[in-house]
């Protein structure tokens, strides 16, 4: 009987898996008993999806055998799985938002009531889902639609889904990433009430905290190999960290020690909600600055909002070139009383264009002008519709009444709908209406011959216009990407083959794209010295190329990245966002990235280097920024940077790290 | 099961917490309800029983188109060939009914509206093709086959040249003129299909995998639904619902086959319709009752112009407004979402 007991729920011998350039794992082992909550730690690309998803039946293993319950079991695609009790709860929620709870968790298999017209039998559905609530513990009213949901919640519509399908074993990649710390505790909570009712959990995590409060075992990996075993309570995070690390530092990097010039790029508290907060840095001209940091922890987010290309909260990028141009910084421009009177200006001459696009001013019939309807009279309203007015506001002012009206109705009505950046939001579409008013006057002239009609409207165009300006030099620019180039930003985007390069142009047009004035001779481009300079930068680079007017597309990746990085000489880029420089590429190109790195550097360019590798990181940084959970959470100089200190950095919370050092203070004391 | 206060401890108002109520809805029957007070007020002959009447039994074709672009919208699809499946229908079903008779040209008819259907579903499913892009292809294929089918030319109807069989030509006539007691008959059909697609939508298998494969169509088919042959059915379907409104309009015009007949404007009509019913233009929200409501308000809408006296062109600029005004809602409820 014993013996019947501890056969494992599911064990994993020996399983390998290779990826064309990659052995993603080599002889893994695991093992998940019921009642069970495994943990699966490792580094970015240390294997650990490719496990579950070999598990879960999305890739096969190349070599290795897997038992469940005792059995020798091979997995062909994801219904197998699912038909073996495996459930995957992946990181990005997979649930139809508008659908009911109850919708999803019986989507697909949903019960049918006898008859002919093949009706669902949603009250079955529904009781069947609440009772699968009640199993786990969830208050969760199962009529409603997922979008109403909290993330937590949807996160237990989907424990519930996998319960209804009989899951005997569950896997959450992550499940923690996207809650809040009552909401985690809430997920704890139900995770701890599945162990109790027999389901294996596999649970993967960056969050080294959250081992010793809910794991039973802990499983690394570590580039595709098995590091081993553990009770949770027979290991500490500092031995957890040692087993993660250890990557061997054969590879060679061209770092040499440099002169540090001014500050080139200065970033102050850039918030973007939910995404990342209060991201504070500098970096000196010729210094490379690393950022490591998981995957998920916000790393790309912040170089795209130091490039302008996503909209921030709050906070400041500056950039201090050596040129005259005044410092400008990130401010919502504020709406004054000049522009709302504009505004309204612009409506009032905006609706006359309404009453011509709809009635015509002449009298169909007549082909005479038609005369104004009697101001408030009793067909005020319907010939304000129907019938034509003259643009004299002496005339017949109610067109105009009626524009101030709309103007001010509009205003408060787009307050109350948006509540806040209304201001912004009118001051974008500004431009439209102002070229609408132009329209008007044009059109509005054209029909009526009206004297004093055109003087109205060329008064008031005249003054919004010079309004307009007045607001344009009050305020400081949004931070844009075209800002951004101009003051002598680049970024080499991590996916280079769809935001870095247009792939089915050729490598000059690539090159000379970020900045064509400089080709251009008066009207045209000059071929012979867009030839030259491409040339030029080709050889700088020594980018294998046939001929300058080869497609992108044809290029290695690591080419394809020295074409990026051609684009941006060529705009004589002095701050450059690298991210992920080398992934996806060869040793050989790696290396030659890294040298024109570092030149680049040599000649007082400020580099932000983005990295999830860790030996890129410690061999190329000066200093390295470290990212958690889109917080910047240490800043280490190169020389006191190891990879257990930036692990530790990017993976355990701060109060958890305080902890672990108190308790070896009070160790040592003892 | 409902009691003072929600699970989320929102407002109740008559029962139903706040989130429940669609305001969407409420603002069109509104917007819908003003329309009528002021065609009321504004012209004599608008409030009347016949007119009402009038307007269902000349455009119940449009609830067809809507109700079938309703569906596929939802699945996240897009049906641009609704018009010319129209038109291949009725010249199609006219030529088999001068061989075959009414019930075996009716037959005919609505068989090539679906096949044209299922060919869409088939090149979007299988061959993967964007809806788009399939549909304009059909668009342009089905307009050809139609017009090459007749040189051209309108069959029967008004034209000299080859007429229906008296008998055959009357039982084509009524399908849009005839009556039910004092019911015209577009109305029932109308309601019928109401009913169906209403009932597909809300309680089979169908309707909600139709709302998955819009809402999160890797959700949908990560739960075992097969994309293929929801797109197939999907789109077969919305080609029947486009032959019974070709059927409809062309009986309409004294049972004519006119190779044109779904050339004009009942194309941007169905899918105005839809999007100001409060379908969701990408996907996984909507319904045929918000759908009925669209039409209904746009063939009213139509309707009053025509007796206030304002031209085609001003209507035309009119209800393009209306459907970027709805458009232009939608999208701030949505990003306030």
């Amino acid at each position: 009987m014993e013996e019947e007991k501890k056969t494992p729920l599911l064990e994993m011998k020996k399983i390998d898996k290779s990826f064309p350039g990659v052995h993603a794992l080599k002889e893994v082992d695991f093992t998940l008993n019921t009642n069970q909550i495994h943990i699966l730690l490792g580094e970015n690309g240390a294997g650990k999806s490719t496990l579950i998803k070999i598990l879960a039946g999305i890739y096969q293993a190349d070599g290795g055998e897997i038992l469940i319950e005792g059995i020798p079991t091979f997995i062909l695609d994801a219904r197998t799985g699912r038909d073996l009790g495996i459930s995957v709860i992946y990181q990005e929620l997979n649930l139809v938002p508008d659908l009911s709870v109850a919708k999803n968790i019986f989507l697909g298999r949903e019960p049918l009531l006898p008859g002919i017209l093949r009706r669902v039998d949603w009250a079955k559905a529904e009781s069947e889902s609440r009772e699968v609530m009640r199993r786990i513990g969830a208050n969760i009213d199962v009529q409603a639609p997922v979008r109403s949901l909290s993330v937590a919640d949807q996160q237990t519509v989907e424990i519930a889904r996998a319960l209804a399908f009989d899951c005997k074993i569950l896997i959450m990649d992550e499940p923690t990433s996207s809650l809040s710390g009552h909401e985690i505790e809430e997920l704890f909570k139900s995770v701890s009430r599945l162990r109790e009712q027999g389901v294996g959990v596999i649970y993967i995590s960056h969050r080294l905290d959250e081992v010793h409060k809910i794991g039973d075992c802990v499983t690394v990996l570590r580039d595709g190999d098995y590091m081993g075993t553990w009770e949770v309570n027979a290991v500490d995070l500092d031995f957890l960290i040692t087993q993660m690390v250890g990557r061997t530092l054969d590879e060679k990097f061209p770092w040499t020690p440099r002169e540090r010039g001014e500050v080139a790029l200065k970033v102050n508290g850039l918030t973007s909600l939910g995404v990342f907060e209060d991201i504070s840095f500098d970096i000196r001209s010729g210094e490379i600055v690393g950022m490591a940091g998981l995957v998920g922890a916000g790393r790309t987010e912040v170089a795209r909002a130091v490039m302008g290309a996503d909209p921030v909260e709050s906070g400041s990028v500056e950039m201090t070139r050596a040129t005259k141009e005044k410092e400008e910084s990130q401010r919502l421009p504020h709406y004054s009383i000049w522009t709302a009177l504009a505004d309204i200006m612009v409506f009032m001459l905006a609706l006359p264009l309404f009453t011509v696009v709809f009635q015509g001013i002449y009298d169909p019939v007549t082909l005479n002008m038609r005369t104004p309807p009697p101001l408030f009279s009793a067909s005020w309203f319907y010939e304000w519709i129907i019938g034509g007015p003259k643009f004299n506001i002496l005339d017949n002012p109610a067109p105009y009444l009626s524009g101030l009206a709309i103007g001010i109705i509009r205003q408060v009505g787009l307050w109350f709908m948006t509540r806040q950046h209304a201001w912004l939001t009118m001051w974008r579409d500004f431009g439209i209406w102002n070229a609408f008013a132009i329209f008007t006057m044009v059109i509005a002239s054209f029909f009526t011959q009206n004297f004093k009609t055109e003087w109205v409207m060329i008064t008031g165009g005249v003054g919004m216009v010079v309004l307009r300006f007045l607001f344009i030099l009050n305020h400081e620019r949004k931070w844009t990407p075209i800002l951004a180039i101009r003051r002598g930003l680049g970024l080499l985007p991590e996916d280079r083959k769809v935001q870095g390069l247009t792939q089915v142009l050729s490598v000059a047009v690539n090159m000379t794209s970020a900045n064509i004035r400089r080709v251009i001779n008066r009207f045209f481009i000059n071929m012979a010295m867009e030839k030259d300079l491409v040339d030029e930068h080709i050889g700088q680079l020594s980018i294998a190329t046939p001929t300058q007017d080869t497609l992108v597309r044809f290029l290695s990746g690591g080419n394809q990245q020295k074409v990026v990085l051609a684009k941006w000489l060529f705009r004589r880029a002095n701050v450059l966002v690298f991210d992920e420089p080398t992934r996806g590429i060869d040793v050989g190109a790696k290396f030659e990235v890294h040298s024109q790195m570092l030149k680049l550097a040599e000649n007082g360019a400020a580099i932000l280097m983005i990295s999830s590798e860790l030996p890129e990181i410690l061999g190329m940084s000066d200093r390295v920024l470290v990212m958690r959970e889109g917080r910047l959470t240490a800043n280490i100089p190169r020389e006191e940077a190891t990879q257990e200190s930036i692990l530790r950095f990017a993976m355990v919370t701060q109060e958890s790290q305080e902890v672990a050092s108190d308790s070896v203070s009070n160790g040592d004391n003892q | 099961m409902r009691t003072a206060s929600t699970l989320n401890g929102d407002k109740l108002i008559f029962g139903y917490s706040v989130k429940e109520i669609s305001w969407d809805r409420i603002i069109m029957i509104g917007a819908f309800a003003a329309l009528m007070a002021f065609y009321s007020i504004a012209t004599e002959n608008f409030l009347t029983l016949d007119n009402f009447m009038n307007v269902v039994r000349r455009d119940a074709w449009l609830f067809f188109l809507a109700y079938a672009q309703t569906m596929v919208i939802v699945s996240g699809g897009f049906d641009l060939s609704q018009g010319s499946i129209m038109s291949i229908v009725s010249v199609m079903a006219w030529s088999a009914m001068l061989h075959f008779g009414f019930f075996g040209g009716l037959l005919i008819g609505l068989s090539v509206g679906t096949l044209c259907g299922l060919i869409n579903g088939y090149l979007i499913g299988v061959v993967r093709v964007y809806p788009f892009i399939a549909t304009l292809g059909m668009l342009f294929v089905g307009s050809g086959v139609a017009q090459l089918w007749t040189g051209g030319l309108q069959m029967g109807g008004a034209r000299e040249g080859a007429i229906l069989p008296k008998h055959v030509e009357d039982a084509y006539v009524t399908l849009s003129k005839g009556s039910l007691g004092p019911i015209p008959l577009p109305v029932v059909w109308v309601l019928i299909a109401l009913v169906v697609c209403w009932y597909l939508l809300k309680y089979t298998r169908f309707g909600t995998y139709v709302y998955a494969l819009g809402g999160s169509e890797e959700t949908a088919v990560s739960a075992g639904i097969s994309f293929s042959r929801m797109k197939i059915a999907i789109f077969g379907l919305s080609g029947l619902f486009c032959a019974i409104a070709g059927l409809l309009l062309s009986a309409g015009v004294s049972a004519a086959g006119e190779p044109r007949l779904g050339g004009g404007d009942q194309l941007l009509q169905s899918i105005g319709a839809t999007i100001i019913g409060g379908t969701y233009i990408f996907g996984g929200r909507g319904g045929v009752l918000g759908t009925t409501l669209g039409v209904l308000l746009i063939i009213f809408l139509v309707n009053g112009l025509n007796i206030m006296g304002i031209d085609t062109y001003r209507q035309q600029i009119i209800v393009g407004l209306v459907i970027l005004a709805a458009i232009w809602v939608s999208t701030l409820r949505e990003k306030k979402k």
